[in-house]
């Protein structure tokens, strides 16, 4: 079934139009990349699916339901959970800790005054198994400030899967990673989230990693969407060509 | 454990102080919580607010019209005092959390500069600057010694309650929300809610406080709401460190030792403080507390190099 | 219905407004273009106040120069405070930035306590203005005109710097975006100590200009700096035109409301302002955030 459907997505800065008039649809199961130039609304419409944005005009609905202009924490209990290009996660927290209050963060259950973290067996138990998908375990008491970048991203996707989210959002996951990071990127997400079951949509510049990882794509240019389809479809599309020419990666 | 040691201490310490000793120590006891109840919002939440005299007086005021006007028992004050400051904090935070930081602070002055503007001008409600006096409570509370006790034991629970929220599901989705906001929401946090709740119990917590400071002065004035009182809550975390738990009481009691001896020689207390707290931001942001640790690690460090470790 | 009563009460709304503009514009350009929030601000319009005093030992024939070295000094002063109180600080969190202005807002209370003591200061209405102006019939205070006119001269000496000379472009741009001016290769430090300088000096000749009409008192500070932050926040921090904006509604307000409910005009501002907050929470002329969080 359709998990997620943008339709007719328009947002615009100062006069700006980041996205005229954008429609998506992401199927369950599926891996959907999302790619185009630096500047095409890749972020902009991902942050409209989050409710880090509202849209001007157009709507979102996950599973079914609509979530135009929901604020991201409801949209972020709902089950989509997203991963950012930026990984700065909370530095004062241990990694454990960090997964742990995303678990419960997930789940609604920050209002608990009482009831130590370090008690809730459960939680914990989650943020165990998230960590060891993404194989920080070890490092499970460390504190995130003293954790190298390649290590924050896979903390940041740790953080993302402890929700067993039904959608992952993945904006930029090898941005910053040498080469021998990306391969292992890839067939890390290839690998545990086939596994798990997530649907996945996420944004790429790096077109090796997309063709590698991505069952549909869609290409947006300048706002608007370009071509959609599977990769082979994309690969000999003129047009595509032409704007990725221009474009970075 | 430590925290459990130091209460028993000052329990035990009680009946061998005199009875300044046992007025200064209450009232060590009420500011050290006000400070702390400013530190929940300072370091959990990331919040500086300026404006928590608006509850410490609200707590102070309803403890003294009740008492006074309506001719209630003290102890039954205590929870009005709670509710109508975290009342108060709730509309205020409601207001003051909605944007940035920034926005917050002054929002927060301005409306504690509001609330002692009425109390001023509302004579008739609140005596204006005649203030409320002749609040002694009656019985036993009315003796140093048995007031002292009691705000230990506020105290005491207090600092308990703000231990274990510190390590609750609650404390770590504040100091997310400190850390990064926007990854915080996207875990399904919700800032506004959550802020709220932080701001609402620092009011609560800072009622109680202005409701202890009003018995044990015996009078309430508006300027309880006066914004240098919500200076004295800044001053004693920054002195004490706001970084430490017990930061906040720390400064507290060495913030009225200062003022004791200060205020001993020249009146223009306010200018102290200022010099004192811009000293205290530029040189030693850490605080006393940072500063005592410093000093005790440091030995160590150099025994450390000396041994080629 | 008498035209002249509404009229009088419009003009003492919008000199009102002048002197709020005057005390508000330096808060909202210092925040707009340096990011900190000077809690200090009200206690240079204070200072402005105390130091046309000193300067014309409450002589009205100091009026003019008066009102010069007032803002000189006001220049003077800001640029010293910035470059060697602000200055250190630039790199650490906003919080330890507002403790500092906060300090000197405690510091600056006291001085001038010491200095002055604690009475009221106030000072003789000149000659030029001491007559009243007779607009249809009714007497005006034509002081009122001359604050007026004087925010009027200043917003559009601002409006000149900052829209036809580089050093007010610059500024102009650091409102919007900082780190491309450092990319640029502009100096910012110095750029910093000139808009603070410029913010405390308009501040300062606010507080100045009061003073033939209200008495200067040490408490002054605190209300003051609220009152701006309430323009600020209803104009739109960073916006000159919002401070603009936000000091004629307030202005005029506050005339208004002493007219319907004289002992609770004073809340009438924070009434403004907490629905300002609700509906356009970036201020009348301000710029919205780009993302929510």
């Amino acid at each position: 079934m359709t998990l997620l459907v943008a339709e007719n997505i328009y947002r615009s800065f100062q006069g700006f139009m980041a996205l005229a008039g954008v429609s998506l649809r992401v199927e369950e199961g599926s891996f959907h990349a999302l790619v185009g130039p630096n500047g095409a609304g890749k972020t902009t419409l991902f942050n409209v699916i989050t409710g880090r944005l509202a849209p001007d005009r157009g709507r979102v609905f996950f599973q079914g339901r609509e979530i135009t202009g929901w604020p991201t924490p409801r949209v972020a209990r709902l089950g989509l959970a997203v991963s950012f290009q930026r990984a700065q996660p909370f530095v004062s927290m241990t990694l454990l800790e960090a997964v742990a209050l995303a678990r419960v963060g997930y789940q609604g259950k920050t209002f608990q005054l009482f009831t130590p973290l370090r008690h809730l067996v459960e939680v914990l138990e989650e943020a165990r198994w998230a960590l060891s998908k993404v194989g920080l375990d070890g490092a499970a008491q460390r504190r995130v400030s003293e954790l190298p970048l390649g290590d924050l991203k896979r903390l940041d996707v740790a953080m993302a899967l402890v929700a067993r989210p039904k959608l992952l959002l993945l904006d930029e996951p090898l941005a910053g990673l040498s080469r021998a990071e990306r391969r292992q990127m890839v067939e890390f997400i290839r690998g545990l989230l086939r596994q798990e079951g997530v649907t996945l949509l996420f944004t790429e510049h790096d077109t090796e990693a997309v063709l590698a990882l991505a069952d549909r794509i869609t290409v947006l240019h300048q706002g608007q969407v370009l071509a959609e389809g599977i990769p082979e479809e994309i690969r000999q599309n003129a047009e595509v060509r032409k704007a990725f020419l221009g474009g970075a990666a | 454990m430590r925290l459990a040691l130091l209460l028993a201490a000052l329990a035990l310490l009680g009946p061998f102080m005199s009875e300044y000793g046992l007025k200064l120590a209450s009232e060590a006891l009420i500011l050290g919580l006000y400070a702390m109840a400013f530190n929940l919002l300072f370091r959990q939440a990331g919040l500086l607010s300026f404006g928590q005299a608006a509850f410490f007086g609200l707590g102070a005021y309803a403890m003294a019209l009740l008492t006074q006007k309506a001719e209630w028992p003290f102890l039954a004050t205590l929870p009005a005092s709670l509710l109508v400051s975290a009342l108060g904090a709730l509309i205020i935070g409601f207001f003051s959390i909605r944007l940035t930081r920034i926005y917050f602070t002054m929002l927060t002055l301005a409306f504690a500069q509001l609330l002692y503007a009425i109390a001023h001008k509302w004579y008739a409600f609140t005596g204006g600057d005649n203030g409320i006096t002749d609040l002694r409570p009656p019985g036993l509370l009315g003796e140093s010694l048995p007031f002292y006790y009691l705000v230990l034991l506020a105290f005491a629970l207090a600092v308990i309650f703000l231990a274990a929220l510190e390590g609750s599901p609650f404390g770590y989705a504040l100091r997310a929300l400190r850390d990064n906001r926007a990854r915080a929401e996207a875990v399904g946090i919700d800032s506004f809610r959550h802020l709220l709740l932080a701001f609402v119990i620092s009011g609560g917590l800072s009622g109680l406080a202005g409701f202890l400071q009003g018995a044990l002065q015996r009078s309430v004035f508006p300027d309880y709401l006066f914004w240098t009182r919500s200076a004295e809550a800044i001053l004693s975390t920054i002195l004490g460190g706001s970084g430490f738990f017990l930061g906040p009481a720390v400064g507290a009691s060495a913030f009225l030792l200062l003022r004791v001896v200060v205020q001993a020689k020249t009146e223009y207390w306010p200018f102290f403080l200022g010099v004192l707290l811009l000293l205290m931001v530029l040189f030693f942001p850490r605080g006393l507390t940072g500063l005592a640790l410093g000093l005790i690690k440091w030995p160590t460090e150099v025994r450390r190099d000396a041994s080629g470790g | 219905m008498d035209i002249g009563f509404y009229l009088l009460q419009l003009l003492t709304g919008l000199a009102y407004a002048s002197t709020l503009f005057l005390l508000s514009v330096g808060l909202s350009l210092i925040f707009g273009a340096m990011g900190i929030v000077n809690f200090a601000h009200g206690s240079f319009y204070m200072l402005g106040a105390y130091l046309f005093y000193a300067f014309t030992r409450g002589q009205v024939e100091g009026f003019w120069g008066g009102l010069l070295s007032v803002l000189a000094s006001g220049l003077v002063i800001g640029a010293l405070v910035e470059r060697l109180l602000i200055r250190p600080i630039y790199a650490r969190p906003e919080e330890h930035q507002i403790l500092l202005t906060y300090a000197l807002l405690l510091i600056l209370e006291d001085a001038v306590r010491f200095f002055f003591g604690a009475a009221y200061r106030s000072f003789p209405m000149p000659e030029a203005f001491s007559s009243p102006l007779f607009i249809l019939g009714s007497p005006f205070p034509s002081y009122y005109l001359f604050l007026i006119g004087l925010a009027a001269l200043f917003a559009l000496l601002l409006w000149g710097f900052l829209y036809r000379t580089r050093l007010g472009v610059w500024i102009r741009a650091a409102t919007q975006d900082r780190e491309m001016l450092e990319a640029l290769g502009v100096n910012v430090p110095l750029l910093y100590t000139a808009v603070f300088g410029l913010g405390i000096a308009l501040a300062a000749l606010g507080g100045a200009a009061l003073l033939p009409l209200q008495a200067a008192t040490p408490g002054m500070a605190v209300d003051a700096v609220i009152s701006a932050f309430i323009v600020v926040v209803i104009g739109g921090l960073g916006s000159v035109w919002g401070a603009l904006l936000g000091a004629v509604l307030i202005g005029l307000l506050q005339a208004f409301g002493i007219l319907l409910l004289p002992e609770w005009a004073m809340v009438f501002p924070f009434g403004l302002m907490a629905l300002v907050l609700l509906l356009r929470p970036w201020g009348l002329l301000g710029r919205p955030p780009a993302v929510r969080t």
